[in-house]
């Protein structure tokens, strides 16, 4: 008899857990699941309607079925008080638009940016993480709608300055800035903003030719390179084209922008 | 006097040796480009992919030659769009460079046999068979040419024959080198034996 009373309260403990808990997600990740996925563009796009550029046309082609291990990654993008913490503890040199150093006032929660990669990546580094590769970042920004524009119902009405978003997708703010993280709808995998607030470093170097031959398994990247890959329409594209799910992007990893942010996997 | 005439024989010769020297010669020829030998090399080349063997001890042999071959008249900045080499890719597929046209190629001629693409021929009543190469001078220098082809070729894993029709589209330069090539084809179909 005890031991089935135990065995109830066991089991409404766990059911109790929040979802991260019980795939073992550490806090403020989550994990998604081991299988394949169409990375890239699956399908044709009226090139000259969504003025898109011939990079832009070739460098997300051909689709391929990439199959990942599961994975950890942020549910959030890193924002300037957890940037904070981590200048503290390591010394590092704060983003130049801080005033004196110090995190503006009411900016908290917003998505940190102007820091270059290799602050990025010695961030996830001290954290006990890495930055995501290209692939997982794809996969994790479909949030397990495969061979979608979007990873929510409804597009994109592309503005001359900011793009704004139909139902379901991020809000349509004009901010000129980065959001505080969590601004934006939760995707299909319970991550928020992979879209429309900063863009995201990634670990992978950047080439156009990649997906030519790239592996289908955990792919890496390239092993070496000149820019690093950035992925993710940010606050300022002025392009729907830039918000779809496979666009890829690139920038000097030294480069500190304030459209480029991060967060971390594992 | 045969002194005289001994020396103004020297002279008119002299003077008509070097008219002679001095004439304008027409410039040699510049080479012409064939469009349809071209179109035709190509496409050997291309079969020649299939071209390379498997010795009694299970080496391969003879396949870095194809490759070589079918390299030999690409400039180094070549790009090509080709079809998907993968069932696991949707959509063309760029490449940039001869390292990745040569990626291409080594695939191509490790995953078909019995390759066998050719131009196809159009009858028209007199002209019989006449292979339908289109081209076109162009603007910044070179020729450009295309053509429908057919293609014919089993697959090496499991010896499943496929034909589709298609078309290539090449871009030479004034050296007679290929900058740029397209190779279309549509959905294949398997071919099966009656």
């Amino acid at each position: 008899m005890n031991r089935l009373i135990v065995f109830a309260i066991l089991c409404s403990v766990c059911a109790a857990l929040p979802i991260a808990a019980q795939t073992g997600a550490p806090e403020g990740m989550v994990q998604i699941p081991a299988g394949e996925f169409w990375m890239g563009r699956a399908h044709a796009i009226d090139n000259d309607a969504d003025d898109n550029l011939p990079r832009v046309w070739r460098d997300d082609r051909p689709a391929n079925l990439v199959y990942l291990d599961a994975f950890y990654i942020d549910q959030y993008e890193v924002g300037n008080a957890d940037y904070a913490r981590f200048l503290e503890a390591t010394g590092a040199q704060a983003p130049w638009h801080w005033p004196e150093g110090e995190i503006a006032e009411g900016q908290e929660r917003q998505a940190v940016s102007n820091v270059n990669w290799f602050e990025a990546d010695a961030y996830c580094q001290a954290a006990g993480k890495r930055l995501p590769t290209e692939a997982e970042w794809e996969k994790g920004v479909r949030g397990g709608r495969d061979r979608e524009i979007y990873a929510w119902d409804g597009g994109v009405v592309a503005d001359e300055y900011r793009p704004t978003f139909e139902a379901g997708g991020p809000a349509a703010v004009s901010l000129n800035k980065a959001a505080a993280v969590g601004s934006y709808p939760p995707n299909g995998y319970g991550l928020y903003d992979m879209i429309g607030n900063v863009i995201e470093w990634t670990n992978d170097w950047y080439d156009r030719g990649y997906y030519a031959f790239m592996p289908k398994t955990n792919p890496q990247g390239p092993d070496d390179g000149l820019y690093k890959s950035t992925r993710g329409g940010g606050w300022a594209e002025g392009r729907g084209s830039k918000l779809a799910n496979y666009y890829r992007n690139f920038s000097d990893p030294d480069l500190r922008g304030s459209t480029i942010g991060f967060r971390c996997a594992q | 006097m045969r002194w005289v005439i001994v020396s103004i024989l020297i002279t008119l010769l002299s003077v008509s040796g070097s008219q002679a020297q001095t004439s304008t010669e027409p410039p040699p020829a510049e080479p012409v480009l064939d469009p349809t030998l071209l179109g035709q090399e190509w496409v050997d080349r291309l079969n020649a992919l299939g071209d390379w063997h498997i010795t009694m001890d299970g080496r391969e042999e003879g396949i870095d030659q194809v490759v070589d071959a079918f390299m030999e008249p690409l400039d180094p900045d070549v790009l090509v769009e080709v079809p998907p080499h993968d069932e696991k890719q949707i959509g063309p597929v760029m490449l940039i460079g001869t390292r990745q046209v040569r990626q291409w190629a080594d695939k191509f001629a490790r995953s078909n046999v019995e390759i066998s693409y050719y131009l196809k021929r159009q009858t028209e009543k007199e002209v019989e068979g006449e292979r339908m190469v289109y081209s076109k001078v162009l603007p910044w220098g070179g020729l450009g040419i295309s053509f429908p082809i057919i293609a014919d070729y089993a697959v090496r894993e499991d010896r499943r024959r496929f034909m589709e029709v298609g078309a290539v589209f090449l871009q030479y330069g004034e050296d007679g080198k290929i900058q740029r090539f397209r190779l279309m084809q549509a959905e294949k179909e398997e071919v099966l034996d009656d």
